[in-house]
């Protein structure tokens, strides 16, 4: 080293250390700067500053910004890196980070204003590597000895483990609050004394029933004013007052959640929190939602109490026992039953009410099920607070715990005397029925023996047994009368050899089968054939026989020879056939009489009236040729033929009555008495005639002979009335039922016109009173009483043309009722 | 009976009655020209024959061989030239269902033959008397009848 400069001629550098030696070392001369010796006042002052300074300092200086530190500087230049920089240009050394100093240096320079930063993350090469460090630096102007900035100081300190540890704060804050957030218990933090929610995790809300929103940063006794009146809120004053912990389990409280008020349960704490000046800022509430558990117990304790209450009201003797079979609890009944009191019963007590004859089994099996685990079931004696036993099924169940190990013993004790009192009366009645079944089978068979006799012993009917396949199984005595084979010549062979071989074409046999298995029977008239070929009417029952599962299994065939019977049938149906024919012929005989009746009537009539023609001329023209004899007797022959012409007249209405074609027309009664007074008008007036009409009805009637029944109706009157009396008819018409119809052939279903008609004529005697309607019956002498004796007899043809009829009433010298009923509708 | 231009045309297959017919004519001064025929046939014979100078009336029986008056009555008022001509029907029988269809056919009044000839003269007056009174118009059915 050629130069050498003494320390003591630079005092700037006497204290500066490590770094000040390094300056003094360092040959300047080769610098910008120009030896020590010529640097000027403000820059040796600087460096004074700088090297005596404990805090790490650093100076770049000069056009060439170059490099001056102090030894507090040193370490953060690492041990393998920059250093030593003294004297180096800024620029090269800190190459590295001269993107982000190099603008500052310049700012200060040109501004002469102070730039600072705190906790700047800055990456340098130190310690062989480059490290992301943390500073808080202050760049200030440095100024020459002619006042112009010169340099830039940079006063420093490395906060890189501040910042770390700064972080790790902070991150375990986060985490902390995270934690909180995250935690599986309510946490919440309110600050100050108006509880103002800082925290308040998720559980939290849920517990409370708030959103986040609602509650946060927000007195807690706003946002949730139901707890206002709660006793939590002077617990919750006291812990911040006083700073002690509370804590409670199950604590009640009442919560709105979604608008309901509900009660919760919760097991919670309330904790003071102190600031660092040891002072409560804070309370923190940790809580469990415990409301289901606390539900669940009380249901658990609501359900023990009902199984108790139901336990103590069953019919049955219960108790439970623990493990070990020591009895803790009896229902009301077992002391009720047995009179003892709950201390005598207790564990093992119950043995002094037990037979002692069966004790030791009842104690060896129970001791056995407890060993076991087995469920015990035992019929044994118990006795009563009478003194008496009676008879009690018990069954012992383990109740199991939730690892499967039995926790307990239910038992229960079923009186079954009555039962048992009953089963033996049963049995003892089950044995006499038994007895007696025994003895009715052994009847039954002696009485299927003698069916089965009965059955082979029937001559009148084959009765056989046919397989499911329809092949004859047996033979009675009349199937062999019957059908002549004899039982070993058929059994074994199908029954359609009984059929004719057209029957057994079309599949009768077959068919009858069919329908017997289909619906139980079949039954058939028809001719079957014996065993010589020769045939006879048969009437056949084929019945199903079925067994207990109701399936086919066979039939039974009855077969009974009916020839005789269809031989008579045939008889009779040909009478019949004979009879309805003759009957036919009869009536087409009789249509041909009232044909000829008709008929000749009309031609007779021709002839008589041509004599009495001839007489009448007689009588007129040759008056004065005959003798008063001779006129007398033309008179009479006259009035013969008047009354022959009379009764062709009315024969021939009665012939028409049956000849005529009926046509039916809608009639008012008043009408046809209209026509018929004026018709009769002069022998009305004759008998000073008065006819009556009180209903004015219409009836549905064949037109003509209504009116000719009427007709003849009032003639009769007219012709029987009192001569010393007025003629007074009275005519009255009522619909009425059938069933009230006093006659006895005429159908009750229909309604019927009941037409009355009396006079107050000479009547007749009751047992006349059918003998009137008859054909030329005169109850007078011609002298008296004209007519034919036909009259009535049209009215009683026209009534029965019409499906209906008359009836006559009277008494001698009280005037006559005819009562005529005829079908309202035509029929 | 003073108008002697009117000619009736009596159909009867009964000698008899045509004889009646015809002193009952003589008697009542009916100066009438009578002509006869025998039978249904007959009468739609004649008409043929005279459609140029056809009967004023016509008397009708009705039980007659080979045409009946019915058949005859039906005939004639279907023809048109001869429908106008008036028909009495001139008969024994008097069954109401046969006297209500020869209305209905057209025919203008039912004489019955009575058997006492004054009576007998009285109803044919009557009829004729009747059918000039009322010019040919047909009664109500309940005068249909002639009634002494």
């Amino acid at each position: 080293m050629e130069y050498a400069p003494n320390p003591s001629d630079f005092p700037f550098l006497a204290k500066g250390g490590e770094m000040g030696k390094l300056i003094l070392q360092n040959d300047w001369s080769k610098t910008s700067l120009g030896p020590i010796e010529s640097w000027e006042i403000s820059l040796r002052s600087t460096l004074g500053v700088i090297l005596s300074s404990p805090f790490p300092m650093f100076l770049f200086w000069g056009e060439e910004l170059l490099c001056f530190y102090n030894d507090a500087y040193r370490p953060s230049l690492g041990n393998n890196g920059k250093h030593p920089a003294i004297g180096k240009k800024g620029k090269e050394v800190w190459a590295d980070i001269w993107d982000f100093i190099g603008p500052l240096i310049e700012q200060v320079m040109n501004s002469a204003e102070p730039v600072s930063f705190q906790d700047q993350l800055v990456a340098f090469y130190r310690n062989g590597r480059t490290e992301d460090i943390y500073w808080t630096f202050c760049y200030s102007a440095a100024y020459d000895d002619s006042g112009r900035v010169n340099g830039v100081v940079v006063t420093c300190t490395e906060t890189t483990d501040t910042v770390l540890t700064k972080r790790k704060l902070e991150e375990s804050e986060r985490r902390l609050r995270s934690m909180i957030h995250q935690a599986p218990v309510s946490i919440a933090i309110f600050q100050g004394p108006q509880f103002i929610t800082e925290i308040a995790n998720n559980r939290s809300l849920q517990l409370w029933g708030r959103t986040a929103e609602e509650v946060l940063h927000r007195p807690i006794f706003e946002a949730m004013p139901e707890l206002l009146s709660q006793e939590i809120q002077g617990i919750l004053d006291q812990v911040y007052q006083t700073g002690e912990i509370f804590s409670a389990s199950e604590f009640p409280v009442e919560l709105r959640r979604q608008g309901k008020l509900e009660t919760t349960y919760v097991n919670f704490s309330f904790e003071p929190l102190f600031n660092s000046s040891g002072e409560i800022d804070r309370t923190m509430a940790v809580g469990i939602d415990v409301t289901d558990q606390v539900v669940a117990r009380q249901k658990i304790s609501e359900s023990e109490a009902l199984f108790r209450a139901m336990a103590d009201n069953i019919p049955n003797l219960a108790w439970m026992a623990n493990a070990d079979g020591w009895i803790y609890w009896y229902n009301k009944k077992w002391y009720e039953y047995t009179g003892k009191t709950p201390e005598e019963m207790e564990g093992w007590g119950w043995q002094s009410v037990h037979d002692p004859e069966v004790l030791d089994t009842v104690l060896a099996r129970w001791k056995h099920s407890l060993e076991q685990g087995e469920i015990f079931e035992m019929t044994f004696p118990i006795k009563g607070k009478d003194g008496n036993f009676r008879q009690f099924l018990t069954r012992v169940m383990p109740v199991y715990d939730e690892k499967g190990a039995i926790s307990q013993w239910f038992g229960s004790n079923t009186d079954i005397q009555e039962q048992k009192d009953f089963r033996d009366e049963l049995e003892r009645q089950v044995n006499e029925r038994t007895a007696e079944l025994l003895l009715l089978n052994d009847s039954l068979k002696k009485s299927e023996e003698r069916f089965h006799h009965i059955v082979a012993e029937v001559q009148d009917y084959a009765i056989f047994y046919l397989n499911r396949d329809g092949i004859v199984e047996n033979w009675n005595a009349g199937a062999e009368k019957i059908k002549y084979y004899k039982a070993h010549e058929i059994v074994g062979r199908s029954f359609s050899s009984f059929y004719t071989a057209e029957d057994q074409v079309r599949g009768l046999p077959q068919q009858l089968l069919a329908t017997a298995a289909s619906q139980g029977r079949s039954t058939q008239e028809g001719w079957r054939v014996k065993k010589d070929g020769s045939l006879f009417w048969a009437s056949v029952v084929i019945t199903a026989v079925h067994n207990n599962q109701g399936e086919v299994i066979g039939f039974s065939k009855v077969t009974h020879d009916l020839s005789d019977k269809k031989e008579a049938a045939d008889a009779l149906e040909a009478k019949k056939t004979e009879l309805e024919e003759k009957n036919a012929e009869l009536q087409r005989m009789n249509k041909e009489l009232q044909s000829f009746a008709y008929i000749s009537s009309h031609d007779l009539q021709e002839p008589l009236r041509k004599i009495q023609t001839f007489a009448s001329r007689i009588l007129e023209k040759e008056q004065a040729n005959l003798s008063d004899k001779g006129r007398e007797l033309f008179a009479r022959m006259q009035r013969s033929a008047e009354q022959m012409q009379a009764l062709i007249n009315d024969l021939l209405a009665y012939s028409r009555t049956n000849t005529a074609e009926h046509v039916y027309q809608k009639v008012s009664l008043a009408s046809i008495l209209e026509r018929i007074k004026q018709d009769l008008r002069e022998e009305l007036d004759e008998k000073q005639g008065e006819i009556v009409l009180k209903d004015f009805v219409e009836v549905n009637v064949i037109h003509f002979q209504f009116q000719q029944m009427f007709y003849n109706l009032i003639s009769n009157s007219i012709k029987f009335s009192r001569p010393d009396t007025p003629l007074r008819i009275t005519i009255s018409a009522e619909r009425i039922p059938g069933t009230a119809v006093p006659v006895k052939h005429l159908p009750q279903d229909r309604h019927y016109w009941h037409i009355q008609l009396s006079d107050n004529g000479i009547g007749f005697e009751q047992e006349y009173k059918d003998r009137i309607f008859e054909l030329f019956q005169r109850l007078h002498g011609k002298s008296e009483y004209k007519g034919t004796g036909i009259g009535l007899s049209i009215v009683k043809k026209i009534a029965e043309n019409h499906g209906g009829s008359i009836g006559a009433s009277g008494q001698l010298g009280q005037g006559a009722t005819f009562d005529i009923y005829l079908p309202v509708e035509r029929v | 009976m003073t108008d002697e231009n009117f000619s009736i045309l009596l159909a009867d297959d009964d000698e008899d009655d045509r004889m009646f017919f015809q002193d009952a004519l003589d008697e009542l001064l009916v100066s009438a020209t009578l002509h006869v025929v025998n039978n249904g046939l007959e009468l739609m014979g004649f008409l043929e024959e005279n459609m140029h100078q056809l009967p004023h009336v016509i008397f009708l029986d009705l039980n007659m061989p080979s045409k009946s008056g019915a058949e005859c009555l039906a005939e004639i008022k279907k023809h048109e030239k001869l429908n106008a001509i008036p028909i009495i029907i001139y008969s024994t029988s008097a069954n109401p269902e046969v006297m209500e269809s020869l209305y209905n056919l057209g025919a203008l009044y039912y004489v019955r033959k009575e058997g006492d000839f004054s009576n007998l003269k009285s109803v044919i007056g009557k009829a004729l008397s009747l059918w000039q009174q009322n010019s040919s118009r047909q009664p109500h059915r309940s005068n249909f009848l002639v009634l002494l």
